[in-house]
C-alpha cells in the first residue's frame, strides 16, 4: 500500500434506485446532485484520497456536499454503491468488501470514529466510564479493575474529571460530551480516527479547547486521521491537506495552505472568500 | 553552474472566478537561479510580485507554468509539480519561510510557536524550549513576551516571533518575506545579525526587503520584479540604483 494507512478509491454512494445516467448527470456542472432522470440523489461519487501514517486529511464542503457519506461509509454506518477503502491494519484489503464479522471487528478495534451529534456515538445514560468501558469489553478486555483504570486514563485525558466518571453524559454540556466520544474513539488505539464535525455547534471557546486537544491527542498518538468540517478555520489548525467537496465531488485537492491561500475552484473561491 | 535553486519560465496567473473569472498575471516568465549559500534580494514596487514569486517556491500558490528545481541531497525536485507529501517533507526538513504577515498558533505560547518546529523534529520539549528561547532572546524579544500569547502582541514582536520560528531549525533554504518591515532599527540591526549569521553557514537565501540598507547589508545579488518581470539580475552592488525608490 505504498506506506499508507488508508487508500480510499472511487468511493461512490447513490441513494435511490439509480438509472445510470445519475452519475454524468449530477456533480457541480449541473450544480445538482439529485437525477433529474430518476430522482436517485448521488451523494458522493468518485471520492479518492489517501492517508498515510500520522496524517490528517481535512475534508470540507458546505452541508450536503457529501462530507459526511463518506465517514458513514468508512465507518460502516451506510454501504457504499461503489468504490473501494484498502486499509492497512486490514492487510491492505478493500474493507467494503468485508463480512460482517471482518466489520465488527474492525469497528471495534481499528476505525475510532467521533460523529458531530454525540446522540449518535454515546449512549447518553450510561455513565461516561460505562461508554469507554463498553469499547474495551468489544475488544475482549475481561478483567473489570482494569477497565476502569483504562477508562479513567482515557477520559482524564480527554480533559474528563475522574470524578464525573460514573455521571451520564445527559448532563455533560455539549463540548463534554464531545470529550467522552474521543476518549471512546481512542479506546482501542484505532489506526485510523474519523471525526465529523467534531466542534460544530459548540461555543467557540468550548470549540478551541476541544481542537487543542485533538490536536495534542493526534500528535501523541499519532493516528492517521480524517477530519470532516464545513469551517475552514477547523482545517487550517488541524490538517496539512485537504479535499473540498461540493454536489458530491471532490472538486479540489492539495495543500492546505494552498487551498486558502490560492484556492483553483470557483466554489473553493467562494468559500474562502466567504470565511468571516 | 551549481544551482540550489532554479526557476525557469515560471508563471502565476489568477483566475478570479467572484469577479467575472477576470484573469490576473502575477508573475509572467521569471527565470533565475540561486548557488548554494548566496543571498539573492528581491526588490520591486508594490504588487510587481515579490510576495507572489516567495509563495509559488514555497508552494502556497499553485505556479501555473514552468518549473522551479530545488536541489536536495537525493536530486533535484520540481517544486512547481511536485506532490504534496514531497513538499511537506521539504518544508519540515529544510525549506523555511517568514511570511509578511504571522499567522500565529493559536492559544500557543511564544516560545513553543517556536520550539515547535524543534520538537516536531524529534528534539526534547527542555531542549527545543531553551533553543526556542535563546533565538528569540537574540532578536530582543524579553522573557516576559516569551511567556505571552502572539496574537496580542504588536507588529514587530510577532515578526520577530515568525522569524525565530524560521530561524531556529536552521534550515538549509530560507525564503523571507520584509522580514524586518515593522521593526524599529535597534531590533532591525539584531534581526539582521541573525539572518546573516545563518547565511554564513551555509543557508541558501531569497529575500525580499523594502529598504536598501537591510538589502546591502546581506544580498549578493539582486532580483528587480516589474509588473510581474524579471526587470533586472546581477550582482548587489550594481543594483543599488535601480533599488532606491522601490
Ligand atoms: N491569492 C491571490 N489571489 C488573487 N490575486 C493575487 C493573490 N495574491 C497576489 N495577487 C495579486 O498579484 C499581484 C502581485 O502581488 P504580490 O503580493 O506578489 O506583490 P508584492 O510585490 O509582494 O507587493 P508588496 O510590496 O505590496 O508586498 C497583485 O496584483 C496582487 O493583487
Ligand atoms: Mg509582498
Ligand atoms: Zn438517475
Amino acid at each position: 500500500m505504498n506506506g499508507m494507512v488508508l487508500q480510499v478509491e472511487g468511493l461512490t454512494k447513490l441513494y435511490g434506485r439509480g438509472c445510470g445516467r445519475c452519475v454524468a448527470s449530477t456533480g457541480p456542472g449541473p450544480a445538482d446532485n439529485t437525477c433529474p432522470h430518476c430522482g436517485t440523489v448521488v451523494a458522493c461519487a468518485g471520492v479518492s484520497f489517501e492517508v498515510g501514517p500520522g496524517e490528517v486529511l481535512g475534508v470540507v464542503g458546505e452541508s450536503g456536499s457529501g462530507k459526511s457519506t463518506v465517514a458513514a461509509c468508512l465507518s460502516f454506518d451506510t454501504e457504499p454503491s461503489s468504490g473501494a477503502a484498502r486499509f492497512a491494519r486490514f492487510g491492505g484489503r478493500d474493507i467494503f468488501a468485508a463480512d460482517a464479522a471482518e466489520r465488527r471487528r474492525l469497528r471495534d478495534f481499528d476505525i475510532g470514529i467521533v460523529y458531530q451529534t454525540p446522540q449518535q456515538g454515546l449512549d447518553l445514560d450510561v455513565t461516561a466510564g460505562g461508554n469507554v468501558a463498553e469499547r474495551l469489553l468489544a475488544a475482549e478486555w475481561r478483567h473489570i479493575g482494569g477497565m476502569r483504570d483504562r477508562a479513567s486514563q482515557l477520559l482524564s485525558r480527554a480533559e474528563i474529571p475522574v470524578s464525573r466518571m460514573d455521571e451520564a453524559p445527559r448532563h455533560f454540556s455539549g463540548g463534554m460530551r464531545q470529550r467522552v466520544q474521543l476518549a471512546r474513539a481512542l479506546a482501542n488505539r484505532p489506526a485510523l480516527l474519523i471525526l465529523d464535525e467534531p466542534t460544530t455547534g459548540l461555543d467557540v471557546s468550548v470549540q478551541a479547547r476541544i481542537l487543542d486537544l485533538i490536536r495534542d491527542i493526534q500528535r501523541e498518538t499519532g493516528v492517521a486521521t480524517v477530519v470532516i468540517s464545513h469551517d475552514l478555520g477547523v482545517v487550517r489548525l488541524l490538517t496539512e491537506r485537504a479535499l473540498v467537496m461540493r454536489h458530491g465531488r471532490v472538486v479540489e485537492a492539495g495543500l492546505t495552505d494552498q487551498i486558502l491561500e490560492d484556492p483553483q475552484h470557483p466554489y473553493t473561491q467562494l468559500l474562502v472568500n466567504s470565511a468571516v | 553552474m551549481s544551482y540550489h535553486l532554479k526557476a525557469d519560465s515560471l508563471s502565476k496567473h489568477f483566475t478570479l472566478h467572484m469577479l467575472e473569472g477576470r484573469r490576473l498575471r502575477a508573475l509572467e516568465d521569471v527565470s533565475f537561479a540561486v548557488e548554494p549559500g548566496e543571498f539573492l534580494g528581491v526588490v520591486g514596487r508594490s504588487g510587481s510580485g515579490k510576495s507572489s514569486l516567495l509563495r509559488c517556491l514555497y508552494r502556497r500558490y499553485l505556479p501555473s507554468s514552468g518549473s522551479v528545481l530545488y536541489t536536495t541531497e537525493s536530486g533535484p525536485v520540481d517544486l512547481a509539480a511536485a506532490d504534496e507529501r514531497t513538499v511537506l517533507r521539504l518544508r519540515e526538513g529544510e525549506i523555511g519561510y517568514v511570511s509578511q504577515f504571522l499567522r500565529a498558533i493559536p492559544r500557543t505560547l511564544a516560545r513553543e510557536v517556536v520550539a515547535e518546529p524543534l520538537v516536531r523534529r524529534g528534539f526534547s520539549p527542555e531542549e527545543a524550549a531553551e533553543r526556542a528561547a535563546a533565538i528569540l532572546g537574540s532578536l530582543g524579544l524579553p522573557s516576559s513576551l516569551q511567556e505571552a500569547y502572539p496574537a496580542t502582541m504588536s507588529g514587530g514582536e510577532q515578526q520577530r516571533v515568525n522569524l525565530a520560528r524560521a530561524l531556529v531549525s536552521r534550515p538549509r533554504f530560507l525564503l523571507l518575506d520584509e522580514p524586518t518591515s515593522a521593526l524599529d532599527p535597534e531590533t532591525r540591526a539584531l534581526s539582521l545579525d541573525a539572518i546573516r549569521e545563518l547565511n554564513d553557514a551555509g543557508t541558501t537565501m531569497i529575500g525580499i526587503f523594502h529598504d536598501a540598507e537591510s538589502l546591502s547589508a546581506l544580498a549578493d545579488r539582486v532580483l528587480v520584479l516589474e509588473e510581474g518581470c524579471v526587470r533586472w539580475c546581477g550582482p548587489a552592488g550594481e543594483a543599488a540604483e535601480l533599488a532606491v525608490g522601490v
